[in-house]
């Protein structure tokens, strides 16, 4: 299984690079990462020891630039009806799932190995604490992977690759910008405290801020990775459904 | 089976799957809340053993009202930040004691609401928002079960390092409740002296004592110590009456607990009454029965500590090591010693030194602040004769290490040998005398009083609102003698608390300004100087026109005059500096940010589509030969 994922994550990962798109997606990323860092985030006027201003935009960045790396994952394969092709080899749909997933999730990962220059450069500029940003990292590259599944499954029900990132960009939206507290709030009256938990367990929000600033926790891992594997579980369903 | 009956099942295990998902979630975080890491250089989140202590030995429930006003956090990104650490770390507390043990309310307080009269009636203390408004609040009212309570009029983002110190204060303060009674003796500086109502901001140190304890004034004239006293603080006696060298002689053989400041030469009192007014009184004849010595005359230098400060010179203010004003490092501060533990940097100005007598076995001598081992001292009366430049130019390294503080506590000996008042009507006042201690003393001497004034050791911009929350330390002096405060009443659960965070860290943009003015301060030091000195000048030709009714000579008027052209030559000049500071400091902002936003970003593409081509190359040249060793088979 590990060996056919391994070889779709190379196929994909190489297919980024055939064509403009891995470059544009990397300036842009580039580009707005800065943009908001500097401008949004108040760079130079935050205490940046922890590079607060460039991780706290993160989320909102990835979630406009990896819906357009998980877009034509699924969705080229059902347009140009290669889907079939694919589901009848003999590979599992596991290794498929995983090996498309790992793809984005690598380019991703390459996107946050770009801004080291950056950082390189801020580090002459103020002392930096090093193991904080680390964790904001970690942060954003758990944003990555749970927004690259949430990708992945839009896109396999789609035909169309703008339709996918469309749809990839709202639900990222959804996930990442939106507070659902407001649900909660009935149970305020029973018990605050619960109230206040079950609201950062499941507050995206409140479980990348506990990376960015450096205090993260086993309930962060969870909500983040529980999250990765019940999207990629309806990414696996999504695709038995459609063979069906 | 139809699509429908084929559909139910798998909506049935979705949900299921939604389900497990949500359980697993908030077991976790209900089960498992203090699973967390501190991935912080300085372990912020990580509550010291003496906080941890004082959770855990709350009496009664806590209740914290946050009043944080969301517009302030939405206006000011620097406010959004420390507001969020509070809030983390004020849970981090309740996380730790339990969520029974203290409650957090955060509240919204919106102007001309309810809660915004209780935030002012409670001693929060309005913020201004960008318009000029003052209805924005970010403080808290700490109270608990029993009805005592604290209030932090405002957090300040300067003393985020004293957040973790300030809140297990308070919390150990509401908890037991009775405040000691700190006898203070300081007639040479006005410690106490409030200037139209508010106390002055340089001696912002007895707000921060006030906070946690009772002061009693004393006079330094008094014959006995008041039995209630739980520590007696000296600070530089001008004169030492022989009423009162009996009464603290008396006091620490009765097993007293004395903090002296003996300073040889004051350079607060210097700058604000003149250098002969420096000088304190010799308490020697009291110092050799609790053996050690003071010398009058040796004021101690060190090179290696000397500060970087800009002294006045013949051609000009210039930046030099001053081998007087030291900065104390951690190696020079007793770290063994739990009431200097933890302490990292420390000022003195103009130290005296403290000598053991080595022949005292009954008496242990502990040193908990010293120089270098380079250390060398100069005559106090050369600082009376002789200003800064001099004084730096001929300081000459030494082979010594000196003691600038110390602790010292056994049985003692009385310098007298008799009650002071025996054969008057008033002996029987006194309690009987004692010519031996009847209980260990403690005593701790500082050889400088320098170190207490807040200009020396703090930012006081924010105190008149908020004299003890608001003060904002730069270097460790504060808690130094709060420390020893601490350690002498027997306060061992406050006793660990210290800062958590380096001093003065910078933002980017301060960083670069300081970096810019830096590069023009000479010029503008020496602007300012000539400018001073020329509109002194001014003032005294103006003095002397006016009171002297012969008119000036042509020579004189030209004089004036060209002092005149000057000035405002001098003051365009520094208008020019100022101009020339402001325009290379943006120049260098938007450099970093073209930097960042658009070359960096560019060469990043450029580089990766060139590692990709020559990678696509090689590949086509692997390519092209297998199909040739194909063709050639």
């Amino acid at each position: 299984m590990l060996t056919d994922s391994l070889t779709i994550l190379k196929k994909e990962f190489g297919s980024y690079f055939r064509t403009p798109t891995a470059y544009i997606i990397i300036g842009v990323y580039l580009v707005i990462s800065m943009f908001s860092t500097f401008y949004s985030a108040y760079f130079f006027m935050n205490n940046n020891t922890n590079l607060i201003s460039f991780f706290s935009y993160q989320p909102e960045v990835l979630t406009i630039l990896i819906p357009a790396l998980t877009m034509k994952l699924w969705s080229d394969e059902r347009r140009s009806g290669t889907i079939e092709f694919i589901l009848t080899q003999p590979i599992s749909y596991n290794s498929i799932i995983l090996g498309k997933f790992s793809a984005a999730v690598l380019f991703g990962l390459l996107l946050l190995v770009l801004t080291s220059p950056f950082i390189i450069y801020v580090s002459f500029l103020i002392k930096l604490d090093w193991i904080n940003i680390a964790s904001g990292y970690i942060g954003a590259l758990l944003t990555i992977v749970v927004l690259t599944a949430i990708g992945c499954l839009i896109s396999s029900f789609n035909n169309n690759a703008v339709l996918a990132y469309l749809f990839s960009v709202f639900s990222c939206w959804l996930l990442t910008s939106l507070n659902y507290d407001f649900i909660l709030l009935p149970l305020f009256n029973l018990s605050e405290n619960i109230t206040y938990r079950l609201s950062q367990s499941l507050n995206f929000y409140h479980n990348y801020q506990d990376f960015i600033q450096g205090e993260p926790g086993l309930d962060n891992l969870t909500y983040f990775l529980s999250l990765t594997v019940l999207i990629l579980w309806l990414n696996r369903l999504a695709i038995d459904y459609k063979k069906q | 089976m139809t699509n429908k009956n084929k559909s139910f099942p798998l909506i049935i295990f979705i949900l299921l799957i939604v389900v497990i998902f949500l359980s697993l979630n908030i077991t976790v975080r209900l089960l498992l809340p203090s699973l967390k890491f501190d991935m912080t250089t300085s372990q912020k989140y990580s509550l010291s053993p003496s906080s941890q202590k004082i959770l855990s030995s709350l009496t009664s429930p806590v209740q914290i009202k946050l009043y944080l006003s969301n517009a302030l956090t939405q206006e000011n990104p620097a406010y959004a930040n420390y507001a969020q650490f509070v809030t983390r770390y004020l849970r981090k507390y309740q996380q730790i004691a339990g969520a029974d043990k203290i409650k957090i309310e955060i509240i919204d307080p919106k102007p001309f609401s309810s809660a915004e009269e209780d935030a002012k009636k409670a001693g929060i203390k309005a913020l201004s928002d960008t318009s000029g408004q003052s209805n924005l609040y970010f403080g808290a009212v700490i109270s608990n079960a029993l009805g005592k309570s604290a209030v932090i009029p405002n957090f300040i983002a300067a003393r985020s390092g004293y957040l973790e110190n300030d809140i297990s204060r308070i919390l150990a303060k509401i908890n037991t409740g009775s405040h000691k009674n700190i006898g203070l003796v300081s007639p040479q500086l006005p410690l106490i002296t409030h200037a139209y109502g508010q106390s002055i901001p340089n001696w912002a140190i007895v707000a921060q004592i006030q906070n946690d304890y009772n002061i009693i004034e004393l006079s330094d004239r008094i014959s006995q110590i008041p039995t209630n006293i739980d520590v007696l603080l000296v600070i530089n006696i001008t004169k030492l009456s022989p009423l009162f060298a009996y009464a603290l002689d008396q006091y620490v053989l009765r097993g007293g607990k004395l903090i002296i400041i003996s300073d040889i030469y004051s350079e607060k009192k210097a700058a604000d009454k003149g250098k002969l007014s420096a000088f304190t009184a010799n308490l020697n004849p009291l110092f050799k029965n609790w053996g050690f010595s003071i010398p009058q005359d040796k004021i101690v230098g060190d090179r290696n500590l000397g500060e970087l400060t800009q002294i006045n010179t013949s051609i000009g203010p210039q930046t030099k090591n001053y081998p007087y004003w030291l900065l104390l490092n951690p190696e020079q501060i007793n770290q063994d010693n739990s009431a200097t533990q933890g302490l990292n940097q420390i000022r003195f100005k103009s130290s005296g030194m403290i000598v053991p007598k080595d022949d005292n076995t009954q008496i242990k001598f502990t040193p908990l602040l010293t120089t270098t081992s380079h250390a060398n001292w100069s005559n106090s009366d050369s600082f009376i004769k002789q200003d800064q430049a001099e004084l730096e130019n001929k300081f000459k390294e030494g082979n010594e290490q000196y003691i600038l503080g110390a602790e010292i506590e056994g049985k003692f000996f009385s310098s007298f040998s008799k009650n002071i008042l025996a054969g008057t009507p008033s002996e029987k006042k006194l309690p009987p005398y004692l010519p031996y201690s009847i209980a260990p003393g403690k005593i701790i001497i500082l050889a400088d009083s320098d170190f207490i004034v807040a200009e020396n050791w703090a930012d006081t911009s924010s105190t008149p609102n908020n004299p003890v929350y608001g003060l904002a330390p730069i270097y460790d002096n504060g808690s130094l003698l709060l420390r020893l405060l601490d350690y002498l009443t027997g306060k061992e659960d406050v006793l660990g608390l210290h800062n958590s965070e380096p001093f003065n860290i910078k933002t980017v943009g301060e960083n670069i300004y300081s970096q810019t003015f830096n590069k023009y301060a000479n010029a503008y030091s020496q602007a300012q100087f000539e400018l001073n000195q020329r509109q002194l000048l001014a003032q005294t030709y103006a003095k002397a026109t006016q009171q002297v009714f012969t008119p000036l000579t042509a020579q004189q008027i030209k004089e004036v005059e060209n002092n005149k052209q000057r000035i405002l030559e001098l003051q365009q000049e520094i208008n020019k500096l100022a101009y020339l500071i402001k325009e290379e400091n943006i120049q260098k902002l938007s450099q970093i940010t073209d930097y960042n936003i658009i070359y960096i970003p560019l060469l990043t593409i450029f580089l990766i589509l060139i590692i990709y081509l020559i990678i696509q190359k090689r590949a086509q040249k692997r390519i092209g030969e297998i199909a040739n060793e194909l063709r050639s088979n």
